[in-house]
């Protein structure tokens, strides 16, 4: 017993170091094994997810410089030296993980390739790719043999100037042509310039290309000759290209987007016939009633469609649209963008159309009978989404009209305006939706938002309501909603907040304690305070959702370093971005201060004016300071 | 190089050359700061360290103090571990309880050699081990529910060997 204690007494106690401590000790540990280590208790966790993320953004830092090295015209053929082509195996492998993204570079690692170039199989370029002869990007795929599979030339700006020249491979047959690359399945181009890639590769599934001109034209046409299994299938379609587009033989073709402003391409593939066509996606759409019809019989297969209409496009009947796009009777999902439109729409009567339950309608002034129709053309309708568009009734007409979607699962307001007197009469006649699972509102100007808050949460009687997404545009959470919760929705289990700055007045505590139902606990904010749509990838937000989440699964068990430590990490990052300004860090600090609020503080937290324009907030936890100042908008200096 | 008296947390008083000292940037720091001229009969304290560990931490800094000075970390690498010298190697040869105080007073004192050193020992013993089996050397508790434990590995199945 007495040897027990004293093994205990000399235990290594690894847990009582400081957590930057552990970090060094998890910084000899390899990449390919620290993963596995997360799972031996929480810190763990969190602190091994972060040295993977930071091993990964330093290559990305580098992978600019990376990328000058290999594409810079100053370097010799990459032929004429066997060296430098060994060379750029490695850092062009380095950079592709990079670019490739968190769980890309985890797969490398997967494989345990120092060199990783065995392992590529999905590469994206993003940012300015400066390229004196494009042809040196097929040289790069072709020095990475034939493992890849993907190219995705994303957000790419590609600025080459030699493309056309005689010296590359104009004239050249492709079976002549020494670079094939056969496995290569999906190609997608940027909007800018290497559509000539296409033409090496014989065995796409996916290409995506912009053509602007009669010789992009030209190359596409090559490229679905040589390309038979194409399967999806993305175009951007200029004005400026007159030939015809010839892809009729893509006859297993299951998606097709258009882009662009080439109408006369649209109306001319409306009239093509592809058996296997299964999403069908135009975003600027110029198509009239005829070729609508011609879609009707030409694409009966068709399980999505979107269809976008600009404001200066009015050569259609909404009627007709409707009529045929109702008359898709394997439909599933359509979305329908009218803008600047006002014609009523049901002037002829439409037929229901059964398997239809996705219907996502924006843009459009939506009145109340045009909804009633909608609800009645689509008996099967499981998700509604009304999406940037305006409301010509009141909110307590809408549930009513709603009630009668019988198998309305999921509904949808995002961007929605209301007039503000559309908010409905004194009295209070509730809609009981009970097939209602989950519900967002997401953000609106703040008239709109606060009518259909106020009405939604007097009106709306969801028992099965499993899942509530809220947008607020104010500082505090409304009461109102959060009073609504129990008797409205006995069922929610899933709550989140969404806030385009951080709320001043995070009772979080004391709403998960009051419905104990609820069992994921979500906060979402924006730190720069403007008002953007969540984007949910934004480190900071995360971060902190993670943070409180854990908070409510284990209130008693949460150690404020958590929280602590993921916001030092999300403050960070997104220093790295530059896109954290001073306002943003006195929203954190407030953010800290009403934690502190809540929670018998066990750390302090003040600020200090050292000289005038500096501003330093220092927090000091049980375990951990914090230190952040700041000079000037936007500079943050962590120490 | 003159001497400089280090005083440990129990009071134990450590006459030391200067070059020596010097290994630890913490008390570099308080010498520039405080202004402590060289043969000032001035006690540096260093309420953090006992003076067992102290005396290890001379030893080890007497034995290196001709080595280079580490450069900055490039995080972006995986580091050795199988570099660890014999003197050093011999040197750890200490029980777990030692090692933390060891890291714990290189961590204090900023001695960037002696951190590594003890931390790559610390990370060799965490190699080729289960989760379950590093919970039990450092005695740790598993703070996942079986449920959250299941969501891990779930999110760990892609990059586990094959």
């Amino acid at each position: 017993m007495f040897l027990s204690l004293m093994d205990e007494l000399n235990q290594f106690k690894i847990q009582e170091l400081p957590s930057h401590v552990r970090e060094n000790i998890f910084k000899f540990l390899p990449t390919s094994k620290l993963k596995a280590f997360s799972l031996v208790c929480w810190d763990w966790y969190h602190e091994i997810a972060m040295i993977l993320k930071r091993r990964i953004s330093i290559n990305i830092e580098k992978f600019g410089i990376l990328q000058r090295f290999q594409l810079s015209k100053s370097k010799s053929s990459i032929e004429s030296s066997k060296r430098y082509y060994e060379n750029l195996k490695i850092p062009l492998a380095r950079c592709l993980e990079s670019t490739s993204g968190y769980l890309e570079s985890i797969d490398l690692i997967r494989n345990r390739a120092l060199t990783y170039t065995n392992t590529i199989r999905n590469v994206i370029f993003f940012g300015d790719i400066h390229c004196a002869d494009p042809l040196k990007f097929v040289d790069i795929f072709s020095a990475l043999g034939d493992q890849i599979i993907s190219v995705d030339f994303e957000s790419s700006f590609i600025v080459c100037n030699t493309w056309d020249k005689p010296k590359c491979i104009n004239g050249k047959e492709l079976k002549d042509c020494k670079y094939i690359f056969k496995n290569l399945r999906v190609l997608k181009l940027s909007n800018i310039g290497l559509q000539r890639i296409a033409t090496f590769c014989t065995n796409l599934e996916t290409l995506r290309m912009c053509i602007r001109t009669n010789t992009h034209v030209a190359i596409l046409n090559k490229v679905v000759l040589y390309n038979a299994n194409i399967r999806n299938l993305s175009l951007h379609v200029s004005n400026s290209a007159s030939d015809s587009i010839q892809v009729e033989s893509l006859q297993y073709l299951k998606e097709l987007e258009l882009n662009g402003d080439n109408f006369e391409v649209q109306k001319t593939l409306m009239r093509l016939k592809f058996d296997e066509l299964l999403s069908l996606i135009i975003n600027n759409c110029g198509l009239e009633n005829k070729d609508f019809k011609a879609m009707e019989r030409n694409y009966q297969h068709l399980r999505t469609l979107h269809l976008k209409f600009n404001k200066n496009i009015k050569n259609y009947s909404q009627s007709s649209l409707l009529h045929c796009c109702w008359g898709l009777k394997h439909l599933k999902e359509i979305k329908l963008e009218i803008e600047g439109f006002d014609e009523h729409p049901f002037n002829t009567t439409c037929s229901t159309n059964e398997s239809l339950d996705h219907l996502i309608l924006g843009k459009m002034l939506m009145t109340k009978e045009m909804l009633e129709e909608f609800v009645k053309i689509t008996p099967n309708m499981k998700k509604l989404c009304f999406l940037d568009m305006e409301l010509d009734f009141f909110v307590d007409n809408l549930f009513e009209i709603l009630k009668k979607a019988c198998f309305i699962e999921h509904l949808i307001f995002d961007q929605v305006t209301l007039k503000s007197h559309m908010g409905g009469s004194t009295h209070v006649k509730q809609s009981s939706i009970p097939s209602l699972k989950i519900m967002e509102i997401n953000r609106a100007t703040e008239a709109s938002w606060s009518i259909l808050h106020s009405r939604t949460f007097k009106v709306l009687n969801a028992r099965n309501l499993e899942s509530l997404v809220v947008f607020s545009n104010y500082q505090v959470i409304n009461k109102k909603i959060i009073d609504a919760i129990p008797s409205r929705f006995p069922n929610l289990r899933k709550l989140t907040f969404i806030s385009p700055q951080m709320l001043l007045e995070p009772s979080f505590k004391s709403i998960i304690q009051k419905y104990s139902n609820i069992t994921e606990f979500n906060y979402l904010f924006g730190g720069s305070g403007s008002c953007k749509s969540p984007i949910y990838c934004d480190i900071l937000k995360i971060r902190v959702r993670q943070s409180i989440y854990h908070f409510m699964k284990s209130p008693k068990n949460f150690k404020f370093s958590h929280i602590f430590y993921n916001a030092k990490v999300a403050i960070k990052c997104r220093c790295k971005k530059a896109v954290l300004t001073r306002g943003c860090l006195w929203n954190f600090y407030h953010y800290l201060k009403s934690i502190c609020e809540h929670e018998s503080p066990p750390f302090d937290l003040k600020t200090e004016q050292p000289e005038p324009g500096l501003t330093k907030f220092i927090i000091s936890g049980r375990d951990k300071i914090l230190e952040l100042s700041t000079s000037r908008w936007g500079k943050i200096r962590l120490s | 190089m003159p001497n400089i008296k280090l005083q440990s947390s129990d009071g134990e008083i450590f006459d030391t050359s200067l070059d020596i000292a010097l290994c630890s940037l913490t008390i570099k720091t308080m010498i520039d700061d405080c202004g402590i001229d060289e043969g000032e009969d001035t006690v540096v304290p260093l309420p953090n360290v006992n003076s067992t560990i102290l005396r290890k931490v001379l030893t080890w800094a007497q034995y290196h103090k001709d080595d280079p000075q580490p450069t900055e970390d490039d995080d972006s690498k995986e580091k050795r571990t199988d570099d660890i010298s014999s003197w050093d190697a011999d040197f750890l040869k200490v029980d777990q309880g030692t090692l933390f105080e060891l890291i714990l007073a290189a961590n204090y004192l900023d001695i960037k050699g002696l951190l590594d050193v003890t931390c790559k020992t610390v990370a060799n013993m965490i190699k080729g081990k289960t989760p379950e089996e590093i919970r039990k050397t450092f005695n740790i508790k598993n703070d996942f529910t079986p449920a959250e434990e299941e969501q891990v590995r779930k999110e760990n199945e892609w990059c586990e060997e094959k």
